[in-house]
């Protein structure tokens, strides 16, 4: 095969760190190819580099040498980049939020009347019916038919990716595909369709340098496999001889495949509606009798410590208890989706699961909770008192992580140390001194810190570096320590394992269940990924349309949890029939309250 | 260790260690400068305070200083009305400064919220816009005292009301203090100092804490509970009333109270003295502003003398005009 693209050599240092070491590979004319690898190996920087990012240039550039279709690239802006026909998909979204989808797509190509002479085509005019019309018809065929006329800050984040991969697909002068994560915050129907046009721009010539955490989708899609491992390459693969145990191991040095997937709850027996009911004491687990781990006992026994504080087991079923938190005839829009007679019932102590197709209401669920909450109209109760999501008492019981963590859940010039303590000691009172002057208890936080760092695993040079300069994995990991700092009645996470790497994957998963398990908190897991809910919640809500339309229990595998996700309309009766959160009466009833909350 | 200095902070110590080197040699007595310089750090500080709170709560720069500096004035000339005068005529300026700088503050900062991400350039006009209205209200307002009124005609405020039948001093004066032939202004010292320490408190309290996460991530408060409006309406309210003390101190201890268009001369001075003690636009704390008065006000206290010894008297205004509007330059580029 002719080849388009030929790395050899390449290095690149930031700083004191080696980003990438001697790294060589080629990649065909139509080919794809995955660029596989753990959280800090290197691949983003590859990446960065081959879309001339300016970062790359701002920290002392790159050496080695990049071959494309034979010409030798210098690479030194985004620019270089677009004019050698290299395109990229970022992971962080490079859309103008103020334009429409359609407008986003026709940026610097835009489509105009041909009126004016061919010298003075710049000068024409724009024909925004003709770029209407093909980008109505562009995102169509990513799925995407709802919304394409409002800015793209007002749609969801799986919604603007797709917009985005929709533009760099459409280039005419495309060469070479650049994707970063192209289906990290995607379903699996959708991550299909997008996959679908992958391949199709591969037969028409386009090679695809794509990189992922999904070992499995790499191998159904890449014909070879390129495993970073700390900057170096640790091997390439076709894919005849490619496997995800040998991937693995290429990526981590070691069989991660063969340790146990995390440890989830005692499991239950699933109530009549499909539902689990929490036992009516701790099992005997790991950590002994109590179901606490040692710290835990140790911080009951004597109410202080560093560790993160334990709160008893649970002491009656869930089924029996009130919700702790419940959404009662919930109507509310976002620009591409809707939750509509939402319904939905929280028990205390459970780990819930939420997920649907992408635009069918887990983005308008996310979104309730989070800063770009909608008004609705119907009930939302806390504990049984009415409340909304602006009210201090609901965000002092229930903490969020939403799906976009960089913007939402870090602050990321400061140390890890502030980011793992300031909302415990502004919010929940915690590492104070001085009694009422309340002034920041450093010894206190950096001890706290220093065991939040140890329990999960987040690799630091220190607890005084920025998160910035943090991977993503480990800023994911600030993140969840930093809400389970604040000890919430309630832990919403979106999308949590989004562009981690299988080992940080792994970890999440393992504290939520830990978090719950050890420390009685409720966690609602909002996810398009079933490797995320199955085995990990006592029960799954799949939405369709802005409601619950099943609710699947713990032994609902990938498979049912699949066929939910996808159900036609035909079994939708069936399963509304079957949804136990809208039962009495709730599907189909017009929203009680006339009038809207925030 | 210069790494960390900001280059205007690294510039301007460099000219000032010239510019002292230059006094010295035109015999300047080095102890009249020193207790000069410690005058200006205390009548400045409190001003370049004011900036700190807004820039804190992600604000930027305040432009908008003319809104405190008159509700300070305003605070002032109801004591001069009420023939206040000493220690209780300074306390009652201060406490109608307070007032009034609340309620500008207040609405000030619900302006400024509608104009949310343009806060500097919304300033900018807004303190334009509210001096004229300020200069109709000091021509017609019903103040009785002659002493603050145009001699000719008795109606109008005179544009500068000379402070020494009033409180002039009052904080100089208070605790007068000489070390080593230096003449110490310990009253105002303490004066700034105390408003320094109470707002560095502030902001390391856990209340405090939140202004400035506010700044810095607004969707990340707003996750957490912080109301975002009410944390930026609360900066504009302190960054006023700290500048209409400010003024109140400035005033007290240049011995005038200037009014009408005068007020909008203290604002460049103020931001640039803040840049040069290390804070960027979104950056701030008490540290940088007591670091910056110091810098900047020696630096133009020793300008004078050294000009008037080796160049034209003139070149001290060009001067000083080319450092301050070059330095809040430089903080735009900066970006």
């Amino acid at each position: 095969m002719e080849t388009l693209l030929d790395i050899s050599g390449l290095s690149k240092r930031y700083g004191e760190s080696e980003a990438l070491r001697n790294v060589s590979f080629s990649l065909a004319r139509g080919e794809i190819v995955a660029l596989l690898g753990a959280n800090g190996s290197g691949k983003s920087t590859l990446l960065h580099i081959l879309s001339g990012h300016e970062v790359i240039f701002a920290t002392g550039s790159w050496q080695g040498r990049i071959v494309l279709d034979g010409v030798p690239l210098s690479l030194r802006s985004p620019r270089d980049a677009l004019r050698a026909g290299i395109s990229m998909v970022h992971q962080e979204l490079s859309l103008l939020p103020g334009l429409s989808a359609a407008e986003n797509l026709f940026l610097t190509r835009e489509r105009t009347r041909t009126s004016l002479p061919r010298r003075l085509a710049s000068l024409d005019w724009v024909d925004r019916a003709a770029q209407r019309e093909e980008g109505a018809a562009v995102l169509a065929e990513l799925g995407i038919r709802a919304g394409t006329e409002v800015p793209v800050r007002r749609l969801s984040l799986p919604v603007r990716h797709l917009v985005e991969f929709a533009r760099e697909r459409s280039r005419g002068d495309l060469r070479l595909l650049l994707l970063d994560e192209p289906t990290s915050c995607l379903n699996r129907g959708d991550s299909d369709t997008v996959l679908d046009a992958v391949r199709t721009l591969a037969a028409r010539g386009t090679g695809v340098l794509f990189v992922s955490h999904k070992i499995s989708e790499a191998i159904a899609l890449a014909d070879r496999m390129v495993v970073l491992r700390d900057g170096d390459v640790a091997g390439i693969f076709s894919r005849r001889d490619a496997d995800e145990r040998t991937l693995v191991r290429a990526m981590f040095g070691g069989d991660l495949l063969a340790a146990t997937p995390h440890a989830s709850r005692p499991d239950t027996e699933p109530g009549p509606d499909g539902c689990t009911a929490i036992p009516p004491e701790a099992t005997p687990g790991r950590w002994g009798p109590s179901g606490l781990r040692p710290e835990a006992k140790a911080k009951e026994k004597t109410g202080k410590g560093a560790t993160i504080p334990a709160v008893p087991a649970v002491g009656k079923t869930a089924e029996k208890a009130p919700p702790v938190l419940a959404f009662e005839n919930v109507t509310t829009a976002t620009p591409d989706e809707n939750l509509r007679n939402f319904c939905l019932a929280v028990r205390p102590g459970e780990i819930l699961g939420v997920t649907s197709l992408l635009g069918q209401g887990k983005g308008a669920f996310s979104r309730f909770f989070s800063e770009e909450h909608m008004p609705f109209s119907g009930t939302l109760r806390l504990k049984g008192r009415t409340v909304t999501v602006r009210d201090a008492s609901f965000r002092r019981h229930v903490a969020f992580l939403s799906e976009d963590r960089r913007r939402d859940s870090l602050l990321l010039e400061r140390s890890v140390l502030e980011n793992l303590t300031f909302p415990a000691y502004a919010l929940a009172g915690r590492f104070r001194r001085m009694g009422p002057l309340g002034l920041f208890d450093r010894a206190e936080a950096e001890r706290y810190a220093a065991e939040a760092v140890r329990r999960y695993g987040i690799t630091c040079a220190s607890l005084r570096q920025p998160v910035r300069e943090l991977s993503g994995g480990n800023q994911q990991k600030v993140a969840v320590a930093k809400a389970a700092g604040l000890s919430p009645t309630v832990l919403v996470v979106c999308e949590p394992t989004r562009g981690v790497d299988l080992r940080t994957k792994r970890a999440l998963l393992e504290w939520f269940a830990e978090l719950n398990r050890e420390e009685g908190m409720t966690i609602v897991i909002c996810s398009g990924e079933p490797e995320d809910l199955v085995g990990v919640c006592s029960r799954i809500a799949v939405l369709r349309e802005g409601q619950v339309r099943r609710m699947l229990g713990r032994g609902a595998d990938e498979a049912a949890l699949l066929a939910a996700m996808e159900m036609d309309r035909e079994a939708d009766g069936d399963g509304a029939a079957n949804g136990p959160e809208c039962g009495g009466g709730c599907v189909g009833a017009v929203p009680g309250a006339p009038e809207a909350r925030r | 260790m210069m790494r960390h200095i900001s280059p205007p902070t690294r510039i301007m110590l460099v000219f000032l260690v010239v510019l002292l080197t230059l006094a010295l040699k035109a015999g300047i007595d080095p102890t009249r400068l020193a207790g000069d310089a410690l005058r200006k750090l205390g009548m400045s500080a409190v001003l370049v305070l004011s900036l700190v709170p807004m820039m804190r709560a992600g604000m930027g720069l305040n432009f908008g200083m003319p809104i405190g500096v008159s509700a300070g004035l305003l605070g002032m000339c109801l004591s001069m009305n009420a023939r206040l005068t000493g220690a209780a005529g300074f306390a009652a300026a201060l406490g109608g400064a307070v007032a009034v700088g609340s309620l500008f503050g207040y609405v000030y900062g619900r302006i400024l919220n509608v104009a949310k991400g343009r806060e500097e350039v919304a300033g900018v006009f807004l303190g334009y816009a509210f001096l004229p209205l300020m200069s109709v209200f000091w021509t017609l307002a019903p103040f009785s005292n002659r002493k603050m009124l145009y001699p000719v005609g008795g109606q109008g405020l005179r544009p500068r009301i000379g402070l020494d039948p009033f409180f002039a001093g009052v904080l100089d004066k208070g605790f007068d203090l000489t070390v080593g032939g230096v003449a110490v202004p310990l009253g105002l010292l303490l004066f700034a100092g105390v408003l320094l320490a109470l707002v560095a408190l502030f902001y390391a309290t856990a209340t405090g804490k939140t202004f400035s996460v506010v700044g810095e991530n607004e969707r990340y408060a707003r996750i957490l509970g912080i109301s975002v409006e009410g944390r930026r309406i609360a900066s504009a309210l302190l960054s006023t009333v700290l500048a209409a003390v400010g003024i109140c101190v400035y005033a007290q201890s240049y011995g005038f109270a200037e009014l009408y268009e005068s007020a909008s001369v203290m604002t460049f001075p103020a931001v640039c003295a803040l840049l040069v003690g290390g804070a960027s636009r979104w950056r701030a704390g008490a540290a940088n502003a007591l670091l910056g008065v110091a810098i900047y006000q020696t630096m133009y206290l020793l300008s004078t003398p050294v000009a008037n010894a080796y160049l034209a008297s003139e070149t001290t205004e060009l001067f000083r005009m080319v450092v301050t509007n070059g330095v809040i330059l430089y903080a735009f580029l900066r970006r």
